[in-house]
């Protein structure tokens, strides 16, 4: 879908008075105390999202940064249909995520980079023709897709070769590659360059941005890295303790210091 | 279900096994050990008799080699504690994000894990069949074939149902490994694949006969055996449905209500 010359691009993501809250289960350390909590478990409730209001428009790359436990992956999680909402509404894409509509579930891709959809055991190779199938790609078509994005991020040798056996920053490129074999329109990125080196990280930014520019598919991207959300956003949310402190562009981001000194503290103290 | 999906799952599985070799080998040890040491047991018990419990002697070969096969071709760790682990982890996420249903993945990687030790037990049956050995004519003859990989085929899809059924109980109780080995010691145990039925006291025959646990063994074996009568096939076949009800309609419920208050853990 593109948007007319002058009028507003279509909505992607709309969140209203989302919220998610988590029961947990808390006792000290030590075996006194977990046989104590055998017989009687405190319970806690934490907020991770509260209350967030936004708007995302299709094809913008938006950033989310906040510091450890602040709800960014809660967030993005919502946003995926990983999670159920507590409270509140989100539609993405048009679809209510967490009731997993096959076609939603065609239209996204998530990278998470601490856990993987990898097979670790076999070439990724097999990986990607098993997601070709799941996703409905022709075969023929997908290991061209597979290949043009090999070649793009410069792994085609490493196509063949046990996942295991990579290194991070190609198990990273090959999450990437399997988020995105099926052209998703919506591509959640949490924490991609998180253990990259510099130069792995730059091959992954270029390509997103790359990716962005050509495909107009819209990238919400999760780092505590600041330089990935200034090389590659155009507008920025901030969340801290679950609320969301700032929405709006990486300009205005820029411009108010105040803000600006708030975030780095944000950060700083994670 | 998504056929091709399917096949890939259980293509990728089947090369994920065969990465690892060794397993093979130990599984064959294992079996070979364990066929001994019943056997053992077996010739003592029928030292001084043609015939214990309804099975004869001439019989009782037969009946630990094909319990043996039952056992291997249903017992289904990896994929189970995989999935377990994946749901405690959060690594669940992936089947969540994809377009395909999991207990869809779930069977062909079930399947996948078994082709290879399937193979075996085949070649092992023909085998055990040709003039080479003495095996009893009624065990796995032309006349009781289908019904035996019939209900060969129920049985072991009926376990692996249930099994997955555990493997959604830990989206409630995060940790469900301990009902997997409850349900393997009592389907070794009780099932009749390991000793048969006959041989365990009336009041416990007339509890299990309540239970799906016939299902997983004395029902394919004593199918293989050519030892059912029409009747006995008839009420099997039954149970079975009623268990496969009862079995499928949690699988979706846990499946289902799971989902809905997964967590899916970590970053």
């Amino acid at each position: 879908m593109t948007a007319q010359p002058g009028s507003h691009p279509p909505i992607a993501i709309e969140a209203t008075k989302l919220g998610r809250v988590f029961r947990q289960r808390e006792r000290t350390a030590g075996v006194g105390a977990a046989l104590r909590a055998f017989f009687k478990p405190v319970w806690t409730v934490k907020d991770a999202v509260k209350s967030v209001d936004l708007q995302i428009p299709q094809g913008s790359v938006v950033g989310l940064v906040g510091a450890n436990g602040a709800g960014k992956t809660t967030f993005l999680k919502m946003m995926s249909g990983l999670l159920h909402p507590s409270s509140g509404k989100i539609r993405v894409l048009g679809f209510t995520p967490h009731e997993r509509d096959p076609a939603f579930l065609r239209r996204i891709g998530m990278v998470m980079g601490q856990k993987s959809q990898m097979w670790v055991d076999i070439p990724a190779y097999d990986t990607f023709m098993l997601l070709a199938a799941i996703y409905g790609i022709d075969a023929d078509k997908a290991k061209m897709r597979v290949d043009e994005l090999a070649k793009l991020f410069g792994i085609t040798q490493q196509l063949g070769v046990q996942v295991r056996r990579l290194s991070l920053g190609e198990r990273m490129k090959l999450e990437v590659m399997a988020a995105l074999l099926h052209e998703p329109d919506l591509l959640i990125l949490d924490e991609p360059t998180i253990g990259l080196d510099v130069l792995a990280k730059e091959t992954l930014r270029s390509f997103i941005r790359d990716y962005n520019k050509t495909q107009k598919t819209t990238i919400i991207l999760s780092s505590h890295d600041m330089e990935d959300i200034s090389e590659l956003c155009d507008s920025l949310l901030v969340i801290h303790k679950g609320e969301l402190v700032f929405k709006g562009s990486l300009t205005d981001f820029t411009k108010d210091q105040a803000l600006k000194s708030r975030v780095q503290e944000i950060l700083g103290s994670s | 279900m998504n056929a091709k999906a399917f096949s890939r799952v259980l293509k990728n599985t089947i090369s994920v096994d065969l990465e690892y070799r060794f397993n093979y080998v130990m599984i064959a040890l294992s079996s070979v050990i364990t066929i001994a040491m019943e056997w053992a047991i077996f010739s003592h018990v029928f030292a001084n008799r043609d015939q214990v419990g309804g099975l004869e002697a001439s019989s009782a070969f037969a009946f630990i080699l094909y319990g043996m096969i039952l056992r291997t071709v249903q017992a289904l760790w990896g994929p189970i504690f995989t999935s377990i682990e994946e749901i405690r982890e959060g690594a669940f996420r992936r089947y969540i994000l994809q377009p395909i249903f999991h207990p869809t993945y779930f069977l062909a990687q079930a399947l996948g894990n078994k082709v290879t030790p399937f193979i075996g037990a085949v070649v092992i049956c023909i085998v055990y069949k040709s003039p080479l050995f003495s095996s009893p004519e009624t065990f796995l003859a032309l006349g009781n074939l289908p019904y035996s990989v019939l209900s060969f085929a129920l049985s072991t899809l009926l376990l692996w149902a249930v099994c997955l059924m555990i493997v959604y109980a830990s989206f409630f109780l995060d940790e469900s490994s301990f009902l997997i080995v409850s349900l393997n010691i009592a389907a070794s145990m009780l099932s009749g694949s390991q000793l048969p039925l006959s041989w365990y006291p009336e009041i416990v025959r007339k509890v299990l006969m309540w239970t799906p646990l016939p299902l997983w063994g004395d029902w394919p074996l004593r199918a293989a055996l050519g030892l059912l009568s029409y009747d006995e096939q008839i009420r099997y076949l039954g149970l079975w449905a009623l268990w496969a009800a009862i079995v499928f309609f949690f699988v979706v419920l846990f499946y289902k209500r799971g989902l809905k208050r997964y967590e899916s853990f970590g970053g």
